[in-house]
């Protein structure tokens, strides 16, 4: 059995542990929800952005490259993960989905140029097969005008021919306990209409549309409108991979926090049983020496 | 009497305001939107919007946007939209100061526009915070 003084010491890094990891439960938890609040922020200027995009792309008439779907050659991915570890298993399970998506798309013949948005991806890729560019120090405070730049690189290489689709691989949000590694393909846009939008855009259509006044015109507006769409898009995948990351760190030092109490109360045990066969074994030799001096 | 909506990529600045008529500078010169407006889209330039809420004129400086009408709804969608209370004149200032000096020191076209663009900004973030 330990000595007394061992159990003690050992009892005393795991409380300074827990002391850690329950302070890091915190910051993650007040972080989720700014987290949190920005998604909800973002979302009407995002749906709303969308709506008017379709109701316009179906008009008559009208035709953007960027609607246009190519077969792809050559295709980039933008893998969005964390700045720092700590957060259970939100950086592993991102990178090996991107990884796998690589490798499929490898195996199709298609060249995949890998973008990274956070050092955790960055370090990964870069060690696999390289990156074209990687972006950092954006995750802590993401702002859309930073965020967008992004976005409007990779716009440019669509239209210049450099790349046939754009990627996204990142892991959305769907509580502090669950989120979803997904890839999801932002350019070419796609015309299938996802839930949410519906609403918006079935309130949006009808007959009263068609005597809607456009200007500057209907395809000078589309040509404003779908980079600007593309970039909200990829500014609410980063807003879900922040919020993903903050959940995932705040369940992963909760967990750390409820181990290491077990842990405490276990060594407690330990070192309360030592103390009492110490005082126990003093006892006996005070009365084993009485007994012998008489 | 109209319902405004102002929502940017971070904040809805607006939600659901009743007003009179609304001031926008629209992209072929400023518009003003009184109620029964025909449904109308269309962009919006760098430059002061405002209403009047509760007897209360209210400016917002927005660069590029959209503006919706629909019904007797009308939605801003912008994508830096400030109120002039907001503003930091201080800021303001150094910025405006800052896009004079980039744009005096571009040398491509596409770099003179950007800063054109952001020392018109900044000309009307400054006036406002006035």
């Amino acid at each position: 059995m330990a000595s007394l003084k061992d159990i003690r010491k050992r009892i005393g890094s795991v409380k300074s542990t827990r002391q850690i990891t329950r302070a890091m439960k915190m910051v993650a938890a007040a972080k989720l929800r700014r987290a949190q609040e920005a998604i909800l922020n973002a979302r009407p200027y995002a749906y709303r952005i969308y709506a008017v995009l379709l109701s316009l792309a179906k008009r008559e008439g009208v035709s953007h490259p960027l609607l246009v779907e190519r077969s792809e050659k050559r295709i980039r991915l933008i893998v969005i993960a964390g700045d720092r570890g700590l957060c259970g298993s939100f950086n592993t399970t991102i990178l090996k989905a991107a990884q796998e998506f690589q490798k499929k798309k490898l195996a199709e013949g298609v060249e995949v140029v890998v973008e990274a948005v956070g050092r955790k991806a960055s370090d990964f890729f870069k060690k696999r097969g390289g990156i074209a560019a990687s972006f950092e120090n954006i995750l802590s405070k993401p702002r859309y005008q930073a965020v967008s730049e992004i976005a409007q690189s990779s716009l440019k290489a669509f239209a210049e021919g450099q790349a046939d689709a754009v990627y996204v691989a990142y892991n959305e949000f769907k509580s502090a306990m669950q989120q979803n590694a997904i890839v999801e393909r932002l350019i070419p846009v796609s015309s299938e209409t996802p839930e949410g939008v519906v609403g918006i855009f079935q309130a949006a259509e009808g007959d009263r549309f068609k005597k809607y006044i456009f200007e500057p015109g209907v395809q000078e507006l589309l040509n404003e409108i779908i980079p600007r769409h593309f970039s909200m898009q990829f500014f609410r995948a980063v807003l879900e991979s922040v919020a993903s990351e903050h959940g995932a760190r705040m369940s992963a030092m909760e967990n750390a926090t409820k181990n290491a109490s077990e842990m405490i109360d276990g060594l407690t045990l330990e070192y309360n049983k030592a103390r009492q066969a110490s005082i126990t074994k003093e006892l006996m030799e005070i009365v084993g020496g009485v007994e012998a001096m008489r | 009497m109209i319902t405004v909506d102002v929502v940017t990529p971070t904040r809805r600045l607006v939600d659901g305001v009743k007003v009179d008529a609304l001031k926008v500078p629209a992209y072929r010169g400023e518009l003003t939107i009184l109620p029964g407006h025909t449904e109308l889209l269309t962009l919006l330039n760098t430059g002061v919007m405002s209403f009047t809420q509760d007897g209360r004129e209210r400016k917002f400086a927005v660069s590029f946007g959209f503006l919706d009408v629909r019904g007797d709804k009308a939605i801003v969608l912008a994508e830096t939209c400030e109120e002039a209370s907001d503003i930091d004149a201080d800021r303001a200032k150094a910025a405006q100061k800052k896009a004079e000096e980039a744009l005096a020191a571009a040398l491509t076209d596409d770099k003179f526009k950007k800063y054109q663009l952001k020392l018109q900004r900044a000309v009307i973030r400054q006036h406002l915070s006035e």
